[in-house]
Parts: C-alpha cells; sequence; structure tokens
C-alpha cells in the first residue's frame, strides 16, 4: 500500500512486472551469504601510508592494477598520508582483518617504535607477501674526486667529519644505512655527519648544488641523474647487483661486508586474518608478481623485485626489526 | 614532422577533461590525477602517456581557479595569492569574465613557459643546479617579504596573519631533527596540519559561516552575460585587457619561469611574487583584473618550466614531474643533456602537446568550465551555501582519507570568521603554512652544513642576489605603501 502510494510520487511506476523482479531481487539478495563464503566477492582496499606519487605508491598501484585480474574483483589504492607514515600503519591494524582491507608496510614500521613514537610493530599485521626492495646506492657528484668506494672511504680516514652525507630526515633508513656503511668500514658515524633532507629529491638538489658529498638514498630514487651523467654510483648496500645497472658493485663485491636490505615494501592484512584467505592472496600475489605487466616497468625504474612469504618473511621481518632497532640506538635515536 | 600523433591529441583531450575534474574539486589535486593515471601510463605509449599528462596538469592548475570564482575556495596555494581578487570579479562582472581572465591569461603564461622549456631549458637546468639551501633559504624570504606586500592597506596586519600561517606549519615532527611538536599526544598530528585542508577551511567554509552568522543576502552575481554576449566576455575582453596588459603578462610569466624551474617550491613564490609586485606598483587602487592575470600566467608559466630540471638533470621539480620522470625510466628514455640531442622527436612531441594544451585545450575546456560555474553563482546564495559546505568536508576528507583533516578544515573556518571580522587577511595564512616548512628545513640545513656560522648565509653569489631581491621588495613596498596613503589621503 505504502509502495502504491509513494513511489508514483516520486515518478516511479509501479507494475505487477516490477513487483515481481522487484521479489526476485529481494529473493537473490537474500541467497548472498552462500556466495560470500567465495572470497574476494567484493571489492579490496589497499592502504598506502605515504602520498600519492612516491615509491610506494608507484610500486603498490603498480601491484593492484594486475592483482584485481588474479582475484577477479577491483583493488582500490587509498593514500592514508600522515604522522611520517604513522597514520596509515595505523588505519591498516585498526582495520576488519576480513581479507577487504590491506595495506602496504614499509621499513619504517620496524623503525618508528624504537623511537617511541607509536606502540606499532610488524606483529600487529599478518604479512602477505615482501614486494620491493630498494637497496641504499651510494652516489657522489660526477665531478667528485673518488672512483671508487675504496678512495671514498679513504678520504674519510684521513679527515673524518669533513664531507657530509644526505638522502633523506635524520634517522630515516638512508641515514641508518651511512651508519651500517661506515661501521662496517670501522669508522664512527661522526666521520660523515648526516645533512637531514625533506627527500632523496632534495638530497640530490644538494649533492648537484655542492651542498652535500655523497647521497646514500635508492638507486631508484637516483637513477635518473645517473644516467644523465650527473651523478655517479660508487656501490650499491645489497647482496647482488641490479639488472637495470649491472655495472654497478656491491660493497661486499669491493670487500667491504655490509648489505642492508634498504626501503622494503611488504603487502599485509591487519593481525588474525583467516588462514584460507591468506593462503589465496599469498598465491595471487606471487601469480600477480610474475607478470610482465608489473615486473617490467618496476625493474626498469631501479626497484628490486623480491618475492618472500611465509615463514621466511616472518623471519625477515623479525632480523629487520632488531638490526634497524641496533642502528637507531647507535644513532642515538632510540628510547 | 608531425607534432603530435591523433592518439597523443586524443589523450591530450581526455587528459584535459579529467585535469579539469580534479583541478576544480577542492580536495583533488593534480598530483593525484597523475598518480592514479600511472599505472594505466606505464602501459601506453610514451606518445600517448606523456600528453595526457601534460594536459591533466596545465589544466587542473587552471581548474584550481573554478572555485575560488564560485566559492572563493582557491585549488592550489599558488591560486590563493589572487583568490578574493576573482571572487570579487566573478561576482561583479561574472564567472565567465573572470575565468576568461583566468584561462586566457593562464594560456599565454603557459605559452611562454613551454618557449622558455624548448629553448632554453639546458642552460636554467646549470643555473637550477646551483641552487643549494642557501639559495632556497632566501627565496623562502623573499616568498614572504612579497606576501606582506601583497596585503593592502595595512601591512602589519598582513604580516601578523604571515606569523599565524608560520606557527601553524611548526605543528607535527619537525622536518629536520624529527622532533614531535604540538601533537598534543594524538598520532593524527603527528604529519602537521595539511595546508590545503586549512585553506578549504579559511576560504570556503568562513564563507559558509560568515553567512549564516550575517543572514545578510550577498548581492546577486552579475546577470550581464546573456548568451550572445558569452564568447565576448570569455574570450574577447580578456583578450583585449591582456593585450593592454602586456608588459604584466610578460613580467609575471617570466617570474613563474625563473621560480618556477627551481626543484621544490617554485610555482607557489612565483604567483605570490607577481601578484604582489604588481600590488606594490600599481598606480590605481581597483586593479583586480591585473593581479588575477599577475597571478594566472606566472601559475602555468611554472607548470612549463618544472620540466626544465626534470628533462635535463634528471632531477624532479614537483611530485607530478617525479612520476613523469618514473615514466621515462620505464620507457628507457635517459633524461639529461642527451636527451636534447638523441630523441629529438620525443622533446617535440612535448613541446606540441604543451602547446596544443595551452594553445587549444585551455580556452575550450575553460568555457565549458566557466559556464559550468556561471550556472553556479546565477543560483541564490541560499542554495549555493550548503552545496559549499558539503563541498568542503567531502574535499578536506579526500585530501588524506583522514577525518582530523575535516576538523582542521572546520576549525580553520571559525578562525577565519575571526581574522576577517578584524580585517587580517586569509591568504598569507595559507603562503606561512606553505614556506614556513621550506624556511625551516633549508635554514636548518644551511645551519648544519657551516656549522651553525651565520656568515654563510652571505658567501655564495647567487644567494647575496636573492638577499638583494629581499632588500629591494621591503624598500619598494614601504615606498609604495606610503604613497598610495598619502594618495588615498588626496582622494578623501
Amino acid at each position: 500500500m505504502l509502495v502504491r502510494m509513494v513511489l508514483p510520487r516520486l515518478g516511479v511506476v509501479v507494475d505487477r512486472g516490477s513487483v515481481w523482479i522487484g521479489l526476485l531481487l529481494v529473493t537473490l539478495c537474500a541467497c548472498q551469504p552462500n556466495i560470500e563464503q567465495a572470497y574476494p566477492s567484493r571489492p579490496l582496499t589497499v592502504i598506502v601510508p605515504w602520498k600519492a606519487g612516491g615509491g610506494t605508491d608507484t610500486a603498490t598501484r603498480t601491484l593492484a592494477a594486475v592483482l584485481q585480474d588474479e582475484l577477479e574483483q577491483p583493488v582500490n589504492v587509498v593514500n592514508r598520508t600522515g604522522g611520517g607514515g604513522i597514520v596509515g600503519h595505523y588505519a591498516l591494524s585498526q582495520a576488519q582483518p576480513d581479507g577487504y582491507t590491506l595495506g602496504a608496510i614499509t621499513v619504517e614500521i620496524t623503525m618508528m617504535h624504537w623511537t617511541g613514537l607509536t606502540p606499532l610493530d610488524y606483529t600487529n599485521y599478518s604479512p602477505i607477501a615482501l614486494v620491493t626492495v630498494n637497496s641504499s646506492a651510494i652516489t657522489v657528484r660526477n665531478d667528485a674526486p673518488w672512483q671508487d668506494v675504496h678512495d671514498l672511504v679513504a678520504a674519510l680516514k684521513a679527515e673524518p667529519g669533513t664531507l657530509t652525507a644526505s638522502g633523506t630526515s635524520l634517522g630515516g633508513i638512508w641515514d641508518l644505512c651511512r651508519i651500517g656503511f661506515l661501521e662496517a668500514v670501522g669508522l664512527d658515524q661522526s666521520a660523515m655527519p648526516w645533512v637531514p633532507s625533506q627527500g632523496a629529491a632534495a638530497a640530490l638538489q644538494e649533492l648537484l648544488a655542492g651542498g652535500v658529498d655523497v647521497v646514500t638514498a635508492s638507486l631508484a630514487e637516483t637513477d635518473a641523474l645517473r644516467r644523465a651523467g650527473r651523478v655517479r654510483t660508487l656501490a650499491l648496500m645489497a647482496n647482488e647487483r641490479l639488472s637495470v645497472a649491472p655495472d654497478v658493485p656491491t660493497l661486499k663485491e669491493l670487500g667491504i661486508d655490509y648489505a642492508s636490505e634498504g626501503g622494503w615494501m611488504v603487502l599485509a592484512a591487519p593481525e588474525n586474518l583467516p588462514n584460507a584467505r591468506l593462503e589465496l592472496l599469498r598465491v595471487a600475489v606471487w601469480n600477480a608478481s610474475r607478470r610482465p605487466e608489473f615486473s617490467v616497468p618496476l625493474e626498469r625504474a631501479g626497484f628490486r623485485l623480491q618475492h618472500l612469504t611465509g615463514d621466511s618473511l616472518e623471519l625477515f621481518l623479525r632480523e629487520e626489526d632488531s638490526r634497524n632497532g641496533m642502528l637507531m640506538n647507535e644513532a642515538g635515536l632510540a628510547l | 614532422m608531425t607534432l603530435v600523433s591523433w592518439e597523443g591529441f586524443l589523450a591530450l583531450i581526455a587528459g584535459a577533461l579529467y585535469g579539469a575534474l580534479f583541478g576544480a574539486v577542492p580536495g583533488l589535486t593534480a598530483t593525484l590525477a597523475v598518480a592514479l593515471f600511472i599505472p594505466i601510463a606505464f602501459f601506453l605509449d610514451a606518445a600517448i602517456a606523456l600528453p595526457a599528462i601534460i594536459a591533466i596538469s596545465s589544466v587542473a592548475i587552471y581548474a584550481g581557479d573554478v572555485g575560488s570564482a564560485i566559492a572563493r575556495i582557491p585549488g592550489t596555494p599558488a591560486s590563493a595569492a589572487y583568490a578574493d581578487e576573482l571572487h570579487n570579479l566573478s561576482r561583479s562582472r561574472g564567472a565567465l569574465y573572470g575565468l576568461g581572465i583566468s584561462a586566457l591569461g593562464s594560456s599565454v603564461g603557459g605559452i611562454l613557459g613551454t618557449l622558455v622549456l624548448a629553448g632554453g631549458a639546458l642552460a636554467l637546468a646549470t643555473l637550477a643546479a646551483m641552487f643549494s639551501s642557501f639559495e632556497y633559504f632566501w627565496i623562502a624570504v623573499l616568498g614572504l617579504t612579497a606576501g606582506v606586500f601583497a596585503s593592502g592597506r595595512h601591512l602589519l596586519k598582513g604580516f601578523i596573519s604571515l606569523l599565524i600561517g608560520l606557527l601553524l606549519s611548526t605543528v607535527g615532527i619537525d622536518p629536520t631533527l624529527g622532533y614531535p611538536r604540538f601533537h598534543f599526544g594524538n598520532p593524527a598530528f603527528l604529519g602537521g596540519l595539511d595546508y590545503i585542508a586549512v585553506m578549504i577551511g579559511l576560504f570556503g567554509f568562513s564563507e559558509v559561516l560568515y553567512h549564516m552568522g550575517a543572514g545578510t543576502k550577498s548581492a546577486p552575481a552579475a546577470h550581464a552575460s546573456i548568451h550572445r554576449r558569452a564568447l565576448n566576455n570569455f574570450y574577447a575582453a580578456p583578450l583585449k585587457l591582456i593585450r593592454k596588459a602586456r608588459k604584466l603578462v610578460v613580467r609575471s610569466s617570466l617570474l613563474g619561469i625563473f621560480v618556477g624551474f627551481l626543484p621544490g617550491a617554485g610555482a607557489d613564490i612565483g604567483a605570490w611574487v607577481a601578484c604582489s609586485l604588481e600590488k606594490i606598483s600599481a598606480k590605481r587602487q581597483k586593479n583586480e583584473e591585473r593581479v588575477v592575470l599577475a597571478g594566472v600566467s606566472s601559475n602555468n608559466a611554472a607548470v612549463a618550466s618544472a620540466w626544465i630540471p626534470a628533462l635535463s638533470l634528471g632531477l624532479p621539480g614537483d611530485t607530478v614531474t617525479a612520476m613523469v620522470l618514473g615514466v621515462f625510466m620505464m620507457k628507457g628514455v635517459t633524461p639529461g643533456p642527451l636527451l636534447f640531442q638523441e630523441q629529438m622527436p620525443l622533446i617535440w612531441m612535448l613541446f606540441g602537446a604543451f602547446l596544443i594544451a595551452n594553445i587549444l585545450l585551455l580556452p575550450t575546456v575553460g568555457l565549458l568550465t566557466a559556464r559550468i560555474a556561471r550556472t553556479a553563482l546565477r543560483l541564490p546564495f541560499s542554495l549555493l551555501l550548503p552545496v559549499i559546505a558539503a563541498t568542503c568536508v567531502t574535499g578536506a576528507y579526500a585530501i588524506n582519507n583522514n577525518p582530523l583533516d575535516v576538523g582542521v578544515m572546520a576549525l580553520m573556518g571559525v578562525v577565519a570568521l575571526m581574522l576577517r571580522r578584524g580585517g587580517f587577511p586569509l591568504a598569507q595564512v595559507v603562503l606561512g603554512m606553505v614556506l614556513g616548512p621550506i624556511l625551516e628545513q633549508h635554514f636548518m640545513v644551511s645551519a648544519i652544513k657551516s656549522n651553525w656560522s651565520p656568515l654563510s648565509f652571505f658567501e655564495r653569489p647567487v644567494a647575496l642576489i636573492l638577499m638583494g631581491a629581499c632588500v629591494a621588495t621591503v624598500i619598494l613596498g614601504i615606498a609604495a605603501h606610503k604613497r598610495r596613503l598619502t594618495g588615498s589621503d588626496e582622494g578623501n
């Protein structure tokens, strides 16, 4: 009765046929819970804790574009920025662990809790898979006098404290890589003081203008300048060379026993994601990461794609957490 | 040689419409528009992807003015410099005229920027590579100085507004040493206040509160532009103005270009200096059209010149060009001086895309958006207000998907209401917020580099020139201010 009175006034014509169709639709909706069992049955959201256009954002959006083919559901990327990444990481940890809200967690999750800024750490998530690893690269101006890392180390030992390095904020991941590198060659961190910057681009600007001497940001961030011939990359702080820069040696090849995972990105869900869904997502991410639409553009842009999941991913996160905590302690940044 | 393939041309048109949508909605930015497009761009040919990005960013910057025209909500910090003038102009002489000046002024600025990009990219890149933190520090000081002298009759009130903006910019993790400030235990404050949320609150939401409180009917927008005269209002009249004020347009565009190619902070400072220079040197009091013209031309000139460091050095000037570099890397295109020798077809294609975006797309897409704006302005204000309020809330939320930003936006609306009562300008608050972190960051970095030696700020030649420009702005500004005060006294 109500339907017959109200709907025509709103311009909706009700006839017998549409009532039947309506009833049919209601019945179908009532069946929905059974269909719901098949995960995923609706669009997924991926939270990125960093700004649109950055490295994490690019990698996540490229992954999401392929992942939605694998899952046969739309995968929407949302940037929840602020608080030096805390806001987005927090939002993911608070989401329902139903597999419909995923997120990118980055190396900062193994660093922030040591400073006491947040209690969040990697155990607040169900990690799905390691996606990208961006190792630090030791980069100098093209006209710098040092031909390789050994020249640079010799200069640092001859006059400690005269050369400066930059790449990100104080205590950021590239700062920790600097400390790790200096330690590995037997130097104190004051041998090459850190000049904080707003990020890799600002540090590179300083490098070009002669404001600092060394930049330790990732190869993905410095590669455009390297290819343009403005800077030289002396070494990569990684376990193996990058296919995009086959002529850049690693520190280990040069006899310096130091490698760091640098800035990495792990696709994760909130803690306590049901195992069946976690398994399904692991397989989907594995399949997605092997597709050339995902791997080719990112590798060419200087990202290293590394796939870890399950127990080895747990181990990776635990090691990163303790190593970064140790370095931050030495830098005087930890509580 | 064909500049742009027909697929590229289609991409330009699609990009322009997409960019217009993102630019016109407060909270959605050119950066977000491009970021959403990047995963698609990876699959596309460079000859399609790059023109689309060029069209998106060129049109989105212009479309940021649509919000200023309708509801005094500027789309970018740069357009905050002339938001009041553009809004008054659109109310008194019609949205078509106001946005016509904006679109055609942007177009001319963009063309000049493209010509400089084509002709002098390599030479300018060498200059950009000379800018260290000392030079950036002085550039930020210059921007702040220009902001004070752009504040009209009451310099002191403008200065106070600027200080409020600087104070707001100190919320959150300190950019150099990582010390958390003014966060009141709430992690959401650690990232600082988002200046776009503050801007929407200061300009847009305060307008809603103002009219709710006052209960007065604002003067209805001019109905002068009947259909037959629409084209005249959008094209002919602004063109005539541009021809008459061609010196101003060239000067402002050059300012936009020369500040815009500095990686990091260029575009905003350029528009502010251009507007403030016009206000200082203006002989007459009423020069709203010329202030808008100065702002928009320098604004869009900077869009093109931001590509200079990206193309010739491989250094991203802003977030949009950072993503462009990602597309370059992906396509195996190497930026740098060699690009201009080995990849000339690509370079010509980029210049062609910039020219088409500025000559063809800005005026046509501009007319489309201006017509929508005109319709919006003709609505009774009582109907428009709830829409503005809703736009403010969704816009503030859309920036970071952070509910805190909505609260910040609303609070800023109340603050702005009080500032307006006292006659304090609002745009200077935004300028302070945008330049505060740049100033602080570069001051701290300079100090750390030089072991806190104050003399180091005066040692480099380019830094000295910039310091001279700051001093000159102060002297000229005070002189102009005195002249204007005595002038208006005589008028009384």
